[in-house]
């Protein structure tokens, strides 16, 4: 009982203070390590934006001696090339290529790590501009269902609309499928200006790409597409949700005569006036 | 020369714009916070305003909606740029005061283009 009182007690008490004392200053160096790196960063992103700006210019830039500045160049030019369109981004994007950003973003998406591909991803795709983004279709049949939703993503974000077809297509992959939503905000993203890049989804067999490719042409107003929505509504096992949607893109489309054909074919076809309900 | 005002909270962007204003020969503020856009809006008088969407503290929307409201700021010319891209969104731009809306990603060459449009419109 003594021990509470005794030499114990001080020794314990002792102990604890170092303990304390020991853990702050670790605290207080990782805080000032933390705070020494951050302002390096500063330092290096605020030498590297001038660079950037040129880089937009599309002025020759060479990159810096300073590893740390290059590495600060590198990043924002990746990450500026996403919010750009036009000369300024095929600037980026030819500066990114012709210093060898293009090499480590494919070295990057053979990476066995799924975050490593991703962003591997990212930095190709600021590294390509205007060109198809070849090396992302690969991805949309990745093992990892993220990776393959970046890559959706992607090459949506990217303005190429060479890959549509294979966007609808991964919908019906029966191992490695990708969320028809995600496709169809991509298709959207990539806004073709025709129904041409379309015509493989109104063809196919699954009911999901045939949706989201009568949602796509109605979203972006492709009139032109108004025929191919009429002969996926005419199919004789066509599922009510598609039906329905057919119909509704032929409205917004303004052909009239298309509907009554099709309510004329099939009087009692979901998606017909006055029909609804599953099929 | 004219005094643009850009409101937006992304620093690269900001400073990517601000660059390329200057470069065409205006003069440029930058405000990266919405209430805080609106105190420097009032206080400047700009001849034009830049405005994203989605801002800390009040939102473009708000923003258009409180210049439009100000007689001494109702004839400011707005461009919305944002990466609200949907046709709502751009209805609910113009509806709240923007004169022009360019949706992200952008080029910064258009956006130049179409400050000179507005400014141009604006002179008498």
């Amino acid at each position: 009982m003594n021990l509470v009182h005794g030499p114990f007690a001080a020794w314990v008490l002792t102990l604890s203070l170092a303990a304390t004392a020991a853990l702050a200053v670790v605290v207080l160096a990782a805080r000032g390590e933390t705070a020494r790196r951050r302002r390096r960063a500063a330092v290096d992103i605020a030498k590297a934006w001038p660079l950037v700006l040129a880089i937009t210019d599309g002025a020759f830039v060479a990159p810096p001696a300073d590893p740390r500045v290059a590495r600060a160049l590198g990043l924002r030019v990746a990450l500026l090339a996403h919010q750009l369109r036009g000369d300024d981004r095929e600037n980026v994007a030819a500066w990114l290529t012709r210093n060898g950003y293009r090499e480590v973003a494919e070295a990057q998406m053979r990476s066995r790590r799924a975050a490593v591909r991703a962003r591997g991803l990212e930095l190709y795709l600021a590294s390509v501009g205007s060109e198809p983004p070849e090396r992302a279709v690969d991805l949309l049949s990745d093992r990892d269902a993220r990776v393959r939703v970046a890559a959706v993503r992607a090459i949506g974000a990217s303005g190429s609309t060479a890959h549509i077809p294979e966007l609808i297509h991964a919908v019906s992959s029966r191992r490695r499928p990708v969320p028809p939503g995600a496709v169809l905000m991509a298709v959207v993203n990539a806004a073709p200006r025709s129904a041409d890049v379309l015509r493989p989804g109104f063809q196919s067999a699954d009911s999901r790409a045939v949706l989201l490719t009568i949602e796509a042409a109605h979203r972006l107003g492709l009139a032109d597409a108004a025929l191919d929505v009429q002969r996926v509504a005419s199919r004789a096992a066509v599922r009510s949700d598609v039906a329905l949607s057919a119909r509704r893109a032929l409205e917004a489309f303004g052909r009239e005569d298309l509907l009554r054909a099709l309510a004329q074919a099939d009087p009692r076809r979901p998606g017909a006036p006055g029909v609804s309900g599953e099929a | 020369m004219a005094r643009v005002m850009v409101v937006e909270d992304d620093p690269d962007i900001a400073l990517l714009i601000a660059h390329k204003l200057r470069s065409a020969g205006h003069e440029v503020a930058v405000v990266g916070d919405g209430a805080a856009a609106i105190v420097a809006i009032r206080s400047s008088h700009p001849d034009l305003i830049i405005l994203d969407w989605m801002l800390p503290g009040l939102n473009g929307i708000e923003i258009a909606t409180a210049v439009r409201a100000d007689d001494d700021l109702q004839g400011t010319p707005i461009l919305m740029l944002t990466a609200k891209a949907q046709d709502a969104d751009v209805e609910r731009g113009f509806a709240a005061g923007a004169d022009d809306y360019l949706q992200k990603p952008f080029s910064p060459r258009e956006l130049v283009a179409r400050v000179e449009r507005l400014l141009a419109r604006r002179r008498p």
